[in-house]
């Protein structure tokens, strides 16, 4: 069974899908051109995602501290194309550390073999959306913002009747505070290959 | 709905030696106990309708206010009527190291982040208490109500049927 496209609409939460490993060779790589693909979903005119990244990273760095930068580019040139890697985990992408060096895990989406190049291309993309998402983990100048941290800036961007229907999670309930902020973020910043 | 409690318990004279300044004395609120007018009496008005963002001396102060009780079409929150402190949390300017705060293992359990990579919790569940922690330093402080409120949480329908709270690792 190939990696279904809705596993990455809940991008860096619990990765439901059937993409837990299996032979390697029959993974879907990284795409070497990942960069141009988060930048694609940034300025995918279906969404708002420059200036959406632009308030978010303004509210969270004016409580939490300092961000590196509000530029998607910025954020993932300091990472590297390196620096993203593919690794089983529980979630579709984890922002870590290597020793100082920053890194982001991405759960390997795997293949059958029938799939047509529309359908690998999407799950392509959707490796682009983890990687977006997992930034803005690393958007911090020093150290991390935490899903709670992001998931209260998040939280401040919504109005009045929004907040009403979405209320904040507890603080330590990191699954609930990863939901509710990765949610958030894809309304916003969209695979270009979506719907 | 008791304004301020006026009694400081084991964790918030904690609180006091990570913070000590001149700021208002805002730790005297307490999650679903507090009101929003206790709140603007001691720290000043906010123009926003379920939070209010506050920048002291020591840090920022953040608190969110309940938006009513629990209804079919809500998730999360408490069952408390509007503007009723739900959580507070504050991100001190001086970023102490978590072993100067010489928490009692019995009392705050450590989980670690597996989603993010070097961030710890020091979480205590009866007072409402979680310590968030970066590189040995605490970063947030989150103010809950207390274990004792449990009951009113409205919880998350959709999440809780995939997975329980707090199903971290430790």
């Amino acid at each position: 069974m190939g990696w279904t496209p809705t596993n990455f609409l809940f991008a860096d939460f619990i990765n439901a899908g059937p993409a837990f490993g299996g032979d390697p060779q029959n993974t879907l790589p990284l795409p070497t051109d990942l960069e141009d693909r988060v930048s694609s979903i940034v300025s995918n005119p279906k969404g708002d995602c420059a200036e959406y990244i632009k308030n978010l990273l303004a509210k969270v760095s004016a409580k939490y501290g300092k961000a590196f930068s509000d530029d998607a580019s910025d954020l993932f040139k300091r990472v590297g194309q390196a620096g993203f890697k593919l690794k089983k985990i529980k979630y579709a992408g984890l922002a870590n550390f290597e020793g100082n060096r920053r890194v982001v895990y991405i759960n390997p989406g795997t293949l059958s073999g029938g799939e047509d190049e529309r359908h690998l291309e999407h799950s392509r993309n959707g490796y682009a959306v983890t990687a977006l998402n997992e930034l803005m983990h690393h958007a911090r100048n020093s150290g991390v913002y935490t899903d709670a941290q992001l998931a209260f800036a998040a939280f401040q961007l919504l109005d009045p009747d929004e907040q009403l229907k979405r209320r904040l999670p507890k603080s330590n309930d990191v699954i609930a505070n990863s939901k509710y902020f990765h949610s958030l973020f894809n309304l916003h910043c969209r695979s270009t290959t979506g719907e | 709905m008791k304004a301020i409690i006026p009694t400081l318990s084991l964790s918030f004279l904690m609180l006091m030696t990570l913070a000590p300044g001149k700021d208002p004395d805002w730790r005297k609120l307490v999650p679903l106990e507090s009101t929003r007018a206790d709140v603007e009496r001691l720290l000043g008005p906010s123009k926003e309708t379920y939070l209010a963002d506050y920048t002291l001396e020591e840090g920022n102060l953040s608190v969110i206010y309940s938006s009513g009780p629990c209804g079919p079409d809500r998730t999360g929150g408490w069952n408390v009527p509007k503007d009723v402190v739900v959580s507070l949390s504050f991100s001190p300017k001086q970023k102490k190291r978590i072993s100067a705060l010489k928490l009692s293992p019995k009392k705050f359990r450590k989980v670690v982040d597996d989603h993010v990579g070097g961030v710890l919790y020091y979480i205590n569940d009866e007072e409402g208490i979680t310590y968030e922690v970066q590189r040995g330093r605490v970063d947030v402080v989150y103010y809950e109500p207390a274990g004792r409120y449990e009951h009113l949480y409205c919880g998350d329908p959709s999440a809780e049927k995939k997975l329980p709270r707090n199903k971290l690792k430790q």
